[in-house]
């Protein structure tokens, strides 16, 4: 083989994985997970001040354009469904490649929870797996979520599992995440406006103790190492539902976990009235995520508590983007400021009409 | 591991790598050996999940016999014909009474015998070398561990084909330099491959098993739907495999012979079995027809007919009996079930016995009484189509449950009369959607217009003789463009990945 051949065949390589790797992108499973995480790629280097990590409550919760209209703080969240706890750590790495935040807030919903409960539907791992960029960090979040090596290759190589959306090629939805980077209208925020009344937890008030997940304590405490060793700011919260006997006992555990550790614990169950949230009409489906009335509710009050605890107190998330001419994030708030009155007004007309929530509908 | 696999590609390129860089170290020498290695762990692979390990002791204890058979056959003298007629009787003995009882065995009892892979590949492969051997056309090979080779070389062990050693055998024991084109050639040839088996292969799969599988739900025209798919089906699935097989040869420099060059053109039955499973009708005419002429039984019921019916007739009748042995042969390697021995034997004896029957009158009838021009491009098509209506009978009855089920659907096919369902949306119930039907279609037709292509290039005495040829001969940008195309073709539209659990290839158990 001469040098020519040589350089044709690395070339051929190269521009074949090249085309692979984007067009993988393309096909993966279009949804609001893929655009949260191809809309935080999409974030100018260094310009989000507080990334959350967590599951499925994360999203509908924190109105982050409102945070940022309201504090000119950007917040992001990383999340998907079901996310497993052990996922926590890689995601935080895959923050740190593009971005310095400021302050790292963690859910912790999900680290009551043994984790093979959670091992239930593959996609939910999936879900964290398949929308990262190709990296080493990717390869190693695979091993970490993965146990069995000979189910990893799929994980790998997505493109063993979603060659099979070639249709949604057609979809500029699915074709601009050629780069697997995209602007989120709404920076991950999700609006929802079901309503599913629920009634507040009698367990909330609770303040026994029980040990968590003994793999999740582990999870727990490497990843509380991780970021002392990092020096980053963490905040670990509880986002408000009708909290269970036994994972409040969890909460409380791992509260303490986390404290000894120097880190704020916000459990928000216990703050309800402050908040002002209203089980009956603030949730989308009966007490396991808040609609977009709660979701203000909540937002309003976080804001206020990272005031006092993190810029009051700590100096940091001081800098206003709002005077850095954010135009993706002027533009998310504008959205968000255009539709929210229509968006309650629905909320309002699904409780008047005692529309709910299909929880029998969901996937 | 099957071909198709990613755990299969990734061990072809660590082996590609290593028959090309370790004989740097040897001077070039024992790359063979690397092959051979190659070969076991490929066997092994295979029984790994089963744990019949034992099961590699067959093509190994067969390799041992025809090595060592064949040694003490060089040390009898060439006039000693009991003793070499001896030994060859032993050769067969052992060779085909393993065969046999794996094979047939099995099939009387209907007991469950786990069978090496490749097990009639590979017989035919050393019986074949054996016989070149005794008949002094053939070289043997002193080195037992040689011998292995022919009996282990791992990609003919899927399907085939069964190649002849004194054709194929010296090329794996020379030293092959890294030659861009052979590699270049052989990945290509192993892309089209795979073109074949997971695109279109798959998706025929699919509608034929829902037709065949339920046949009393889809009469008529669904079964002659059913049938033509599944010729492409059988056709796609073996010569893509062929394709794989003799494409990854190609890249360690080893040509393989062909098995198939564009069947579904042949214009008769006979043409069609000289461009279809190639290597299995050479053999068969090699070591079953041509012997079997020589018999004396043959000759002397050529005798007694050249006497009943003349000279011509006489001999042309011995033939067709000689024949019947030979259809018989082809299908019993076929599987010795009785829908194999008519499917794929004796029912194209029976095609080309007639065939040449019946010839005179319909010469007779279509050039001079109806004034047809037999020599047109219209003849020719219709000889075509003609063909391939008699083929896909064949493969109505190979791909039946049985001879019985077989019958039924062929009745059904012509009793009941439904066309409609080529228009009114029942053919999205037959397992594919819209978009696969679509996929499916396209790929056929790239597979008919490549095939066109090749064929006019065999008949033409033009500069290129493969499409790859041709493809090479243009600008770089075209050239990539449709290797690119091909590339991502393969890698979104083949039928793979979790969860899908695709059809082996259906030789392999032949």
């Amino acid at each position: 083989m001469n040098k020519k051949q040589f350089l044709k065949a690395i070339s051929f390589i190269l521009i074949a994985l090249f085309l692979l790797i984007h067009l993988t992108y393309c096909v993966r499973t279009n949804g609001d997970v893929k655009d949260r995480f191809v809309g935080f790629y999409a974030e100018k280097k260094n310009t989000v001040d507080a990334v959350v990590i967590g599951s499925s409550p994360v999203y509908p919760v924190f109105a982050t354009p409102k945070i940022y209209g309201d504090m000119g703080i950007t917040m992001y969240p990383l999340s998907s469904n079901m996310q497993r706890p052990v996922a926590t750590k890689y995601l935080v790495e895959e923050a740190l490649k593009t971005q310095s935040p400021e302050l790292f807030i963690f859910e912790m919903r999900m680290w009551t929870a043994e984790d093979e409960n959670l091992l239930g539907n593959m996609a939910h791992t999936r879900e964290v797996t398949d929308n990262m960029k190709y990296s080493v960090n990717r390869i190693k979040t695979i091993n970490a979520m993965v146990e069995d090596p000979s189910e990893r290759l799929t994980y790998y190589f997505d493109i063993f599992k979603y060659h099979s959306n070639w249709k949604t090629l057609a979809l500029w939805s699915q074709l601009r995440t050629f780069f697997y980077s995209y602007p989120d209208d709404l920076k991950g925020y999700v609006a929802e406006t079901d309503v599913g009344p629920c009634t507040v937890s009698e367990f909330a008030s609770l303040t026994d103790k029980e040990p968590m997940p003994a793999e999740q304590e582990e999870y727990l405490r490497d990843l509380l190492k991780y970021l002392k060793e990092k020096n980053l700011n963490a905040l670990f919260v509880i986002t408000p539902y009708t909290v269970k006997e036994d994972e409040q006992k969890k909460i409380n555990y791992m509260s303490d976990i986390v404290e000894s550790y120097g880190y704020n614990f916000l459990d928000m169950n216990q703050h309800i009235d402050e908040i002002g949230l209203v089980f009956e009409e603030d949730f989308r489906d009966f007490g396991t995520h808040t609609n977009v009335v709660g979701a203000e509710k909540v937002t309003d009050y976080f804001e206020q508590y990272l005031k006092d605890n993190y810029v009051d107190k700590l100096g940091i998330l001081t800098r206003d983007h709002r005077n850095d001419h954010y135009k993706s994030w002027d533009e998310a708030y504008k959205l968000y400021c255009d539709n929210i009155d229509n968006w309650k007004s629905t909320v309002q007309y699904n409780l008047d009409n005692e529309i709910y929530y299909d929880l029998e509908g969901e996937d | 591991m099957g071909l198709t696999t990613f755990d299969f590609l990734c061990f072809f390129a660590l082996l590609l790598i290593a028959y090309y860089t370790l004989p740097l170290l040897t001077k070039g020498r024992g790359q063979w050996i690397i092959l051979l290695i190659a070969s076991f762990a490929y066997f092994y692979a295979n029984v790994r999940t089963s744990g019949n390990y034992f099961l590699v002791l067959y093509p190994l204890g067969s390799s041992f016999v025809t090595w060592l058979l064949l040694l003490l056959l060089s040390k009898v003298s060439e006039e000693d014909i009991v003793k070499r007629r001896i030994i060859l009787s032993a050769e067969l003995l052992v060779l085909l009474g393993i065969l046999i009882a794996l094979k047939y065995v099995k099939l009387i009892t209907g007991g469950n015998i786990a069978t090496p892979l490749g097990l009639s590949f590979y017989t035919f492969i050393l019986l074949g070398y054996f016989i070149e051997v005794y008949n002094g056309i053939g070289v043997r090979q002193k080195s037992f561990l040689k011998t292995c080779l022919y009996g282990m070389f791992f990609p003919v062990m899927i399907s085939g084909p069964i190649m002849k050693t004194r054709d194929s055998g010296e090329q794996f024991f020379e030293t092959h330099r890294f030659d861009y084109k052979n590699v270049t050639f052989g990945l290509q040839r192993m892309l089209w491959g795979f073109f074949k088996e997971l695109v279109i292969s798959e998706r025929l799969a699919v509608v034929v098993n829902t037709i065949y599988n339920n046949d009393t739900e889809y009469p008529g025209a669904y079964i002659m739907l059913g049938t033509v798919c599944f010729a492409f089906q059988l056709y796609t699935n073996f010569s893509g495999c062929m394709d794989i097989v003799i494409g990854m040869a190609e890249c360690f420099g080893i040509v393989l012979p062909e098995n198939f060059t564009t069947p579904f053109f042949a214009k008769n039955i006979s043409e069609y079995w000289r461009r279809w499973h190639i290597t299995l009708g050479v053999w068969m005419k090699d070591n079953v027809f041509y012997p079997l002429l020589r018999t004396k039984m043959i000759t002397n019921l050529g005798k007694t007919l050249k006497k009943k019916m003349g000279k011509k007739k006489g001999k042309q009748y011995t033939t067709y009996v000689a024949m019947f042995i030979l259809w018989f042969s082809v299908g019993m390697w076929h599987g010795g079930e009785p829908k194999y021995v008519i499917g794929s034997g004796l029912l194209h004896w029976a095609y080309i016995v007639l065939g040449e029957i019946t010839l005179p009158f319909f010469t007779w009838l279509f050039a001079t009484k109806m004034h047809i021009n037999m020599q047109s491009k219209f003849a020719d098509v219709v000889r075509v189509i003609r063909t391939f209506i008699l083929v896909c009978i064949g493969d109505l009855f190979f791909r039946a449950d049985s001879v019985p089920h077989a019958l039924r659907m062929l009745k059904e096919s012509v009793t009941v009369f439904n066309p409609q369902i080529f228009v009114n949306g029942s053919l999205l119930n037959l397992g594919l959607d819209i978009f696969s039907w679509g996929v499916l279609l396209v790929s056929l037709a790239i597979l008919i217009t490549v095939s066109t292509i090749q064929y006019r290039m065999e008949n033409s005495e033009g500069e290129y003789h493969s499409v790859r040829e041709l493809i090479a001969s243009k600008g770089i940008v075209l050239r990539w463009i449709i290797l690119f195309a091909l590339l991502f073709y393969c890698i979104f539209l083949a039928e793979y990945g979790p969860g899908y659990s695709a059809a082996e290839f259906i030789y392999k158990d032949f």
